[in-house]
């Protein structure tokens, strides 16, 4: 007798659900895993512990011995060590990374995450990083994921992610102390110290701050082309006008940074864990913005987090929340008030349940809610300061397949929809329509990709990618009129309600190889990625021939400018790696990584070409290090090729090649003490690197006590 | 370019020479011990130093005496459990385990017949004891509970019947990272 479907369903779902086991994914002890497998562990990729060879992701994890011996105490002067990523130092203490090309100032393609809760802010879709409240030395490792990544990290992982993950007080015992004096009367101090409290949980506390000049090269006036080692005659002949004096303090501020932050950790029950943070950060710097201005900026991020994770008879079931509020105090143009001011806060609450069925799949379910706020206050004479207001719901799903031992597959997707709304004064002669802002969007991101052991030594990585880049929420909101009565011309900039979020698609092939007769691991990497509906910002879209609003912006003529989706920009390059290290303490990393873009004709007339030779083509890197009982020495030196570092709107300006060296010798006391000198752009005293005025040789002396 | 039909013929192959990884295990050496060992920490229920740590090894087999004797050499070298924990290790046959006292770690020697086996997994049992071995015969028969590769990665492989029989837990990320017995 054949029983009746509904009963043959019952059955299989009672199967599937007795089968049914936590993919167990509780906060993890990186210190132990890592040192029994002999290789970083992440849960980033895919929320359950996985070695870093075994992900099915082009991902480098940088160490925590790796940290310290970059004598960096800057994150992406760190990163510079990953082939692929492209770090633009703008001033001082300001930087920007690029993933794979399409470097720009305000990288909005690179989704940075600290723990998992994004330090990415939306209103430019940029990251700060000299705003990050963290403490190098306590820094576990750096994930760095290349490649399209929105389905597995959510919106804004267009190129990647960098993932920075700190100790876990539940398991690290990290009590740090580091002074740093250098160059630029630069002056740092971080501490970090963290308690176990009666093996059920676990407190932290880092704290730190640093204080320095900023560079004393030389700037010219946003007319023109901008060359730092352009001469006062030079810029005469090119019609340029070097910036006056008394406005030189304000373009050069002189950077500093506070923090502070906490984290908690408690297994309330050998089921229930719960994590709390909270953060607060403040710094001022001059920063190259992507319009091509160089601003005074004060940047204030609070922050705060809560969650839990329980493992239940349904999987492990993980709910975060954090909030985060950032306001931005920028200055420009020898304006001694902020010209303008921007808040934005942004609540996240996130759901997601981990589970096996049998041993070979491994499943999560996820959803999000996002609410974010941007308000911009611009000081102009009428009121026209849009509130946005973004409402993200989305769901997502990832599984993996271990389907042997050699071959796994993992395949995730996630489905945003978003809203916008607008609550603030809008200028009735704006050339957007108040009901344009009332606009949603649904767009969906996949990610694919088979990880094949063939052999003990060699693994392939074959990835697909389709992740969504959303507007920035100033391309949305951003609304200035400008007169200018030398010409009788108005410049009416606002923002585009109706912009699409950008796709980036990424195929790619990998192949790591181990050479164990020569300590080393080969990587080798190949990409073709095709980025549709780019967003050019600011593009031209209108003239008017009559003033826009005669008694307020009298112009004659009225040009009309907003972001908007421009066309599609292709892709294609890849990155060769060899790096090892041997019994005898030698450590070395060589790399090659080339990157080729190219634009579709919209973008070029749209006036963006952002994109195009925006980022060196080709890049060298060499680290080698040694160690010697007390003694550690380490040299990095890198040189790529010329590029068009994007300034001034519509204004490149073209950057030759360079290399730089970086290095650091340090001699550890009694394994408590380190005492290090290290230093950046050692090669020369000034080097150009980008638009922006030139950068500086820095040499520091630091002092870290470890207790 | 059609990454699609690369794509496809890539999985073809892929999907084709997807086959096991596992690779039969030399004799039991320092380096093997040395990763077995840092499993300890991630047990739930920890491991308290000093402790005991049997080796056990099959009379019938000169290969499992010899590796046995091997293993108790590293251990009377000094060698110490994650945190400079301190290990005794101690020397029995598999059908004497269950007479050494305090046992909370096995180390089953190269070689060891399934009999012999049959008596590691009763009185891993009856110890909740973790049971570890660099011979994955013993881990493929659910006797042992994690079997060690070291070289040339670190491959660990899990028994779940063996490590419910022995009442042995692991932290959740560790049981995510080692391989199960399929």
């Amino acid at each position: 007798m054949t029983p009746p479907r509904s009963a043959s369903s019952l059955v299989v779902l009672a199967t599937i659900a007795a089968s049914i086991s936590p993919a167990r994914a509780q906060s993890m002890d990186y210190t132990a895993l890592q040192a029994l497998f002999g290789e970083p562990i992440t849960t980033s990729v895919t929320g359950t512990a996985q070695r870093a060879s075994e992900v099915a992701a082009n991902m480098t994890i940088i160490t925590t011995d790796q940290i310290r011996q970059s004598g960096s105490r800057s994150i992406p002067q760190i990163l510079s060590r990953v082939p692929g990523l492209d770090i633009s130092q703008t001033t001082s203490v300001a930087y920007d990374v690029g993933v794979r090309g399409y470097q720009q100032q305000m990288q909005s393609r690179l989704l940075v995450l600290i723990d998992g809760r994004q330090v990415f802010q939306d209103d430019y879709s940029r990251t700060v990083w000299e705003n990050l409240p963290v403490n190098i030395d306590d820094i576990r490792q750096i994930e760095v994921v290349k490649g399209p990544s929105s389905a597995l990290f959510g919106s804004n992982a267009g190129g990647g992610v960098i993932n920075i993950v700190t100790t876990n007080p539940l398991y690290d015992r990290n009590v740090v102390a580091t002074m740093v004096y250098g160059t630029k009367q630069t002056a740092e101090g971080d501490t970090t110290a963290s308690a176990k409290i009666a093996d059920i949980g676990g407190v932290k506390i880092s704290a730190g701050g640093m204080n320095g000049r900023e560079f004393g090269t030389p700037r010219y006036n946003l007319g023109g082309v901008i060359g730092p080692e352009i001469s006062a005659a030079q810029a005469s002949a090119a019609n340029l006008t070097p910036r006056p004096s008394n406005d030189e303090y304000l373009l050069t501020l002189n950077p500093s940074h506070r923090y502070v932050s906490t984290t908690q950790v408690f297994e309330i029950s050998p089921a229930i864990q719960t994590d709390t943070e909270f953060s607060y950060t403040k710094s001022r710097s001059s920063e190259g913005y992507y319009s091509g201005r160089l601003d005074a900026v004060e940047d204030t991020v609070i922050s705060a987090r809560g969650g839990f994770t329980w493992q239940s008879p349904i999987g492990t079931i993980k709910n975060t929340n954090y909030w985060n509020q950032t306001r931005v105090a920028n200055t420009e143009s020898g304006t001694a008030t902020p010209y303008y001011t921007d808040v934005e806060a942004l609540l996240v609450s996130q759901w997601e349940d981990q589970f096996r069925i049998g041993s070979d799949h491994t499943f999560r379910l996820s959803s999000e809610y996002r609410h974010e706020t941007f308000k911009l206050q611009v000081n102009q004479t009428y009121p026209q300061n849009p509130q946005i207001e973004e409402n993200t719901f989305a769901v997502g799903g990832m599984w993996l397949w271990q389907i042997s031992d050699a071959l796994s597959w993992t395949n995730a997707a996630r489905l945003d929809h978003v809203q916008l709304s607008e609550t603030g004064p809008l200028w009735s002669g704006s050339f957007v329509s108040p009901n344009a802002y009332n606009h949603s969007l649904t767009a969906e991101s996949a990610n694919s990709g088979l990880v094949y052991k063939a052999s003990d030594t060699d693994t392939f990585r074959l990835t697909y990618g389709r992740a969504i880049e959303l507007p920035r929420l100033l391309d949305y909101g951003f609304n200035v009129n400008i007169y200018v009565p030398s010409i009788n011309r108005s410049f009416e900039r606002a923002g585009n309600p109706s912009l699409n979020p950008a796709i980036v698609t990424n195929y790619e092939l990998d192949y790591d190889r181990k050479l164990t007769t020569i300590d080393s691991t080969l990587k080798l990497a190949g990409y073709y990625q095709i980025n549709d509906s780019i967003m050019v910002p600011l593009a031209t879209v209108g003239t008017l021939d009559t003033p826009l609003v005669p008694s307020l912006i009298p112009g004659q003529t009225t040009t009309l400018s907003q972001s908007i989706n421009a066309g599609t920009s292709h892709g294609v390059g890849g990155e060769i790696q060899l790096a090892g290290q041997n019994s005898r303490g030698i450590r070395w990393d060589g790399s090659y990584s080339l990157a080729v873009t190219t634009d579709s004709p919209g973008i070029v007339s749209a006036g963006g070409d952002l994109d195009k030779n925006s980022t060196p083509k080709h890049h060298l890197r060499l680290l080698l290090g040694y160690t010697t009982g007390p003694w550690e020495f380490d040299v990095q030196s890198q040189y790529q090729t010329s590029y068009f570092s994007h300034r001034a709107l519509n204004v490149n300006a073209a950057v030759d090649d360079y290399s730089s060296v970086t290095g650091r010798i340090a001699y550890t006391l009694d394994t408590s003490y380190t005492i290090a000198l290290s230093g950046t752009n050692l090669a020369q005293a000034i080097t150009r690197t980008t638009a922006f005025p030139a950068i500086q040789r820095q040499v520091y002396l630091s002092l870290t006590g470890r207790f | 370019m059609k990454p699609t039909r690369l794509a496809r013929a890539i999985i073809v192959l892929a999907m084709t020479l997807g086959v096991s990884g596992m690779t039969p295990a030399p004799a039991t050496d320092r380096l093997d011990l040395s990763v077995g060992l840092k499993t300890l920490p991630l047990l739930t229920s920890k491991i308290v130093s000093p402790a005991v740590v049997a080796i056990v090894f099959d009379p019938a087999s000169a290969t499992s005496i010899a590796d046995a004797d091997a293993i108790k050499g590293f251990f009377d070298e000094g060698l110490e459990g994650p945190g400079g924990m301190t290990l005794n290790g101690v020397l029995t046959s598999a059908a004497d385990l269950g007479t050494v006292g305090h046992v909370k770690v096995i180390v089953v020697a190269k070689g060891v017949g399934q009999s012999a086996l049959n008596a590691v997994a009763a009185a891993s049992a009856t110890a909740g004891a973790l049971s570890i071995s660099t011979d994955l015969d013993c881990v493929k028969a659910q006797k042992c509970v994690l079997g060690i590769l070291s070289k040339p990665n670190v491959e660990i492989y899990i028994s779940r019947l063996a490590a419910e029989a022995a009442n042995v837990a692991f932290a959740p990320a560790f049981t995510m990272l080692a391989r199960p017995i399929r």
